[in-house]
């Protein structure tokens, strides 16, 4: 007999489709003789238990958010999110389309040099190879504290 | 930003909504499921673009035409069944309100829960890999094929992992086709929304365990399925909102197990299993491992074996052959659905890219690895006994319950958890890098997948529960009068709905 297998929240009936569970399943019969109280015990059990376990996590989860959205978290993540997009717009502006460039002395933060210049210039590996060296230096400049610094190789 | 964010998800979502719809019926699931689906396109797209040429616009435009076509094709070919199967008593939706309303109840309620942990995205966060990997595949993507190839085989590119699967870069790509240019946080907000999409179709694939006939049994299953949402997204801590792809992942990966392992055995949540596990796969290679993982379980459940033939009287037999022939329909069928999954690794691998973990010996010998590999994973299965616990009352006293409701054997879903903790452990331990930076910088991440099995099990136990409780322990709880109405047409009404002490 077809059974329906909407459920909470479903919209549609999907009807004839169903297949027979697998190997590990079996099918669906009447309950077995676990005496009711113990089946309620049970139950009551579980949901306790697993009340137990979600209200830490959703706890935690409460904090991380209003931690992430606290207005200092905020002001710190904008100025960075500034600076990171500044050094792709400095370096448009600086750095000829297509320029063979040298990711100068690095600190830790070569990976946003590569990204700024990801399809607008060709990073090079040798110094030697590049027209340009870029680098970043701390110090007054438009990127929030950071300044792009471009040089053009001799 | 947020008018082109929301631009970007229109146009990932609306042109693939007729053929996903098609494909897996209209439910509060199937509408968080229409980004990611997009998502899916544009990866696709994405792979021809590195694979053929041309760019991922046009591609992703072509793709959303053909499977337009090809669902409106089978819906024609299709009509007179679905005619016969519309046509059955109740099933249309405007005959069940109550169904409709307890729909749009369930909707709303698990959009508010995924959209509150996404209030940090006005901070603008960018997470190392996000600037390292996602953006620079995003920028590579957007421009074209030659960008692509290009960037893919750059040595200079470094960290940029070139192997990881696009479906975030390439629908940031798609957003960045709409601001017109590169703009970093396009890639945030895209990973942060396709999170909490696949997050919302997890915690509706929980809150379908069951149908409730009272209002206050449905409310407690929808706050189930909340918290399953903000459970995830504390789990998944800043990576959640700072434009990493792990929560995707591993959200998909687990809806995917509770579609195809869970839920009733069924063609639409094999389907839905299916566009899950595929999104897992698109999206990280450990996706891609677990993804293959459920391929496999879920075929084997979904193509039954054999029955038992009598031989001699009070002994039965199973045919060799058809044991032979059910194992290989199961993994043709695995096989199949796993062909979108692997299609970018294929491509990647031709053009001789390989993944980093395992590109030279590490330092510390093999033996050496295990110890920080299984204290540094073990940290985040504090929850593993306390669902253990609850899954063996479950196990022992709620089986019945659980099999009226037609639900999946637990232990398919321990078995995902079992694969997936001695796949990442194995990568630990068989990889390249020095164990301990690894770790440090890697290891919360990979543990939001397990993570996330195990809320899901003990969530679906609680559903299990609250429905023998609603029932007053009384047999057949899966069944409110609509569904036995549906089942056996108000005349047989009465000799359906019985109950035993």
């Amino acid at each position: 007999m077809p059974q329906d297998v909407t459920s909470l929240g479903g919209f549609h009936s999907a009807g004839s489709d169903e297949a027979q569970d697998g190997d590990l399943d079996e099918p669906a019969t009447r309950f077995g003789a676990k005496p009711r109280h113990a089946r309620f015990a049970a139950a009551l059990i579980v949901v306790l238990g697993g009340v137990a376990c979600f209200v830490p996590a959703v706890v935690h989860s409460l904090q991380t958010t209003a931690a992430l959205n606290s207005s200092k978290n905020v002001r710190a993540s904008t100025n960075a999110y500034r600076q990171v997009s500044c050094y792709r717009t400095t370096m448009q502006r600086t750095v000829p389309k297509g320029a063979k460039v040298y990711l100068g002395p690095l600190s830790g933060n070569e990976q946003l040099l590569v990204e700024a210049s990801v399809t607008w210039a060709d990073v090079v590996i040798e110094p030697t190879e590049a027209q340009f060296v870029v680098s970043l230096a701390p110090g007054p400049g438009e990127c929030e504290g950071i300044r792009l610094v471009v040089s053009r190789r001799s | 930003m947020i008018l082109d964010g929301f631009l970007a998800l229109c146009l990932l979502a609306l042109p693939v909504a007729y053929p996903t719809i098609r494909l897996v019926g209209l439910s509060p699931a199937t509408l968080f499921l229409l980004p990611l689906a997009g998502g899916l396109l544009a990866a696709l797209g994405t792979v021809l673009e590195l694979g053929i040429g041309g760019t991922v616009l046009g591609w992703y435009v072509v793709l959303c035409i053909g499977v337009n076509a090809i669902a409106m094709g089978g819906s024609l070919l299709w009509r007179r069944g679905a005619d016969v199967s519309e046509g059955h008593p109740g099933s249309r939706l405007g005959l069940r309100p109550r169904r409709l309303a307890v729909a749009l109840l369930t909707f709303v309620v698990v959009a508010i829960a995924v959209a509150w942990p996404l209030q940090p995205l006005r901070a603008r966060i960018l997470g190392y890999d996000t600037n390292a990997v996602w953006i620079v595949h995003a920028i590579e993507i957007y421009g074209g094929h030659s960008a692509l190839f290009s960037g893919i085989h750059a040595p200079q590119v470094i960290a940029a992992n070139p192997d990881y699967p696009p479906v975030i870069p390439a629908s940031a790509a798609l957003g960045f086709t709409i601001t017109g240019h590169v703009v970093y946080d396009m890639e945030a907000v895209i990973a942060a929304v396709f999170n909490a999409c696949a997050v919302a179709v997890l915690a509706c694939g929980i809150a379908a365990a069951t149908r409730f006939r009272t209002w206050a049994a449905t409310s407690l299953a929808l706050l189930v399925a909340a918290a399953v949402c903000l459970t995830a997204f504390g789990v998944a801590g800043v990576y959640a909102v700072s434009g990493y792809a792990d929560l995707l992942w591993s959200a998909a990966a687990a809806a995917a197990v509770v579609y195809g392992l869970v839920l009733p055995s069924t063609s639409r949540n094999l389907a839905m299993a299916w566009l899950c596990a595929t999104v897992a796969a698109l999206t990280k290679n450990e996706g891609l491992a677990m993804a293959i993982v459920v391929f496999l379980l879920s075929s084997i459940r979904f193509i039954p074996a054999p029955r038992q033939v009598p031989s001699v009287p009070g002994h039965t037999t199973r045919s060799i052959a058809g044991d032979r022939r059910t194992w290989i329909e199961r993994l043709l069928l695995a096989g199949a659905m796993a062909i979108p999954g692997v299609l970018w690794a294929v491509v990647v691998r031709r053009n001789g890219i390989h993944d980093a973990f395992f590109a030279a010996s590490g330092g510390a010998s093999r033996a050496a690895r295990v110890a920080p590999t299984v204290s540094a994973t073990w940290h985040y299965l504090h929850i593993l006994p306390f669902v253990m616990f609850i899954a063996l009352i479950g196990v022992t006293l709620l089986r019945a319950p659980r099999r009226s409701l037609r639900l999946g054997n637990d232990g398919w879903l321990w078995a995902v958890l079992c694969f997936s903790l001695v796949i990442t452990a194995a990568t630990y331990v068989f990889g390249s890098f020095e164990i301990h930076w690894w770790l440090s910088t890697s290891v919360d991440r990979t543990m939001i997948f397990p993570q996330l099995i195990l809320f899901t099990d003990a969530g679906i136990w609680i559903i299990v529960a609250l429905s023998l409780l609603e029932s007053g322990g009384r047999t057949q709880i899966a069944l409110n009068v609509d569904d036995a109405q549906v089942q056996a047409g108000p005349d047989e009404l009465p000799s359906l709905v019985t109950s035993s002490p």
